[in-house]
């Protein structure tokens, strides 16, 4: 018993709880045989027992299924011990019920009713030979029966067999709805885990999802970029052929050039020159359209020697079509926080801009600090512009001004998109004015001293 | 005579352009003290750097390196150059038109390339002084 009672304390396996009931007190009190009957408490939506008989009589909506039972003739319906008045019974008394008392109790009884149905009770008891029910109960509420035969030595049960069989029921009892809490736990954890393990399934589809369309994303990036790189291999190479013989040929290498030939050698070098610019803007517009346009910044570039060198290296080309390219600076300006390769590209494109589109007078270029900014004004006296084309001025590339076509000079519409592109990626403002057509024109561009790396769009 | 052929500084040009190698060969015509030999593929230039290794094949003093080759492209052939012991201190310039700051990063910083020269901003009458310097010859 004591072995039984260790049993019942440690163990949370329902079945085997149950087992370890009926076969421990049929053979402790050597019984011909022993059952259990339980509440199926999940209303028979979970068995909680093996080897479970079909559910037992239904009374107030409570349903019995035979746990476990041993030398029970189950023929004679062992189910019938569920007896709606017996559960009743058992659950008042809270006491175990001898079948041989059954009589006397109902003698005692003045209801007609009651006296008949312990008659009966007794009755069925009889017919499936059991001799005693142990009702087990927990916090005032029955929650099974334990059912036993008769002593196989044909005694009938004392006064200790009893108390002692009351004390078993009741551990019983708590064995019992401990492990079907603990079932009930892990039934729960069970459909916590599947729901968590569907959901973990459902995030990591999504994230696969998401990873394939970056990765397409990626990989049609990387096409593109691979495409323009071998693009430009392709589109200058015949140029730097060209401009190459070209050049050998007016070094003298292949003998002394004619004057008149040699001019048609100039137009050639110089169409071929203009090509390669052509090229180049638009692969470096390109590349910025690809998203590869992005600025790195480093502090303390020299704006002003930036302008100057601009100035310098467009000073032939200005000279050549005989205007004047002036660089002013008003007072001293510090130095910047830039990228110095792109900017001076956005820079040089504007200038460049101002000496191609300038056929009188000239092109006048100031800077000037103002608190944390720093002024840079690129004004000429060329073709001017009309609002209209104001308008359109730093949008999207070919969408340039109507007169530039008449102009004959190249790259305005990709020149200033990208310079507007770089400007803004600094944190930067630009614009223009002019007075109307053939009344020069003057671009005007802020950049902050100093940028921090969020304002940049990469 | 064998002495003086070996004295000469040797340049390896890689360059698929049968149009640029005309013009370089017109153009180096009269440089003096310089042998040139021209390979169209990349596994050319690889191959040669194996057989320099086994001392079969004479070490150029520079290789002019173009990137897009017709079968191995240049960065492939400056990997050969300098991961062959024999042949690792030979200076490579990049002679391409081929820009992207990803290639130029590479070549330059990961390759060590001396020079990242573009063609059509590095023509002949330009690049022959710059040979010239680095061969020691002016």
């Amino acid at each position: 018993m004591a072995k039984l009672t260790d049993e019942l304390t440690s163990s949370i396996d329902l079945s085997k709880i149950v087992d370890s009931i009926v076969n421990s007190i049929k053979q402790a009190m050597q019984l011909d045989r022993a059952g259990i009957l339980l509440i199926d408490q999940n209303d028979g939506t979970i068995n909680p027992v093996r080897n479970s008989p079909p559910a037992g009589v239904v009374s107030n909506g409570v349903k019995y299924k035979t746990a476990k039972v041993v030398g029970f003739n189950e023929n004679n319906g062992i189910s019938l011990v569920q007896d709606n008045f017996l559960t009743q019974y058992l659950q008042k008394t809270q006491k175990p019920l001898v079948r041989d008392e059954l009589q006397m109790i109902a003698k005692d009884l003045s209801s007609a009713e009651e006296k008949q149905s312990f008659n009966q009770l007794a009755e069925n008891m009889k017919r499936i030979e059991a001799s005693l029910c142990l009702p087990m109960i927990i916090s005032n509420r029955l929650i099974g029966i334990i059912v036993l035969g008769s002593k196989v030595s044909g005694d009938a049960y004392t006064n200790e067999d009893l108390t002692l069989l009351n004390t078993l029921s009741k551990q019983a009892a708590i064995a019992v709805d401990n492990a079907r809490l603990y079932r009930e736990v892990q039934d729960f954890s069970k459909t916590l885990q599947q729901k968590v393990d569907e959901q973990t399934k459902e995030i990591k589809h999504a994230y696969e999802v998401e990873k394939k369309a970056h990765n397409d994303l990626k990989q049609l990036d990387e096409a593109k970029t691979n495409f323009m790189l071998v693009t430009q291999h392709h589109l200058r190479t015949p140029l730097s052929v060209n401009k190459g013989f070209l050049s050998l040929l007016m070094g003298g290498r292949y003998g002394k050039i004619p004057p008149k030939i040699k001019n048609v050698i100039l137009e050639l070098d110089a169409s071929t020159e203009k090509e390669i610019k052509t090229v180049n803007e638009l692969l470096d517009i390109s590349s910025y359209q690809l998203g590869h346009g992005y600025i790195q910044v480093k502090p303390g570039i020299p704006i002003k020697s930036l302008l100057e060198e601009i100035t310098n290296d467009l000073r032939p080309l200005a000279d050549n079509n005989k205007i004047y390219l002036k660089f002013e600076n008003k007072g001293a300006v510090p130095d910047i926080t830039a990228d110095e390769k792109q900017l001076k590209m956005a820079l040089q494109n504007i200038v460049d801009n101002a000496v191609k589109y300038t056929r009188q007078g000239g092109v006048t270029v100031k800077l000037e600090s103002e608190n944390d900014k720093i002024k840079i004004e690129v004004k000429d006296t060329g073709i001017g512009m009309d609002e209209e084309d104001k308008k359109h001025l730093f949008e999207k590339p070919f969408q340039r001004s109507k007169e530039a076509w008449t102009a004959n000079a190249i790259g305005k519409g990709i020149g200033l998109y990208l310079s507007a592109q770089i400007i803004k990626a600094h944190g930067g403002r630009i614009w223009a004015e002019s007075n109307g057509l053939e009344k020069g024109s003057a671009f005007y561009i802020e950049l902050p001293i100093s940028i921090t790396n969020t304002k940049i769009n990469k | 005579m064998p002495k003086q052929i070996k004295n000469k500084k040797k340049i390896l040009w890689v360059e698929d352009e049968q149009a640029l190698i005309n013009l370089y060969k017109d153009a180096i015509g009269t440089m003096k003290n310089v042998e040139f030999e021209f390979m169209q593929l990349g596994q050319q230039a690889i191959d040669r750097m194996k057989e320099i290794q086994e001392g079969k094949a004479e070490k150029p003093d520079l290789i002019m390196l173009d990137l897009l080759l017709p079968d191995i492209n240049g960065d492939k052939v400056c990997e050969a150059v300098r991961n062959t012991p024999a042949t690792r201190d030979i200076p490579v310039f990049v002679l391409t038109n081929y820009t992207g700051e990803q290639m130029e990063d590479k070549m330059t910083e990961d390759l060590n390339a001396e020079e990242y020269l573009v063609k059509t901003a590095w023509g002949p009458l330009k690049l022959i002084p710059l040979l010239e310097k680095t061969l020691g010859l002016s």
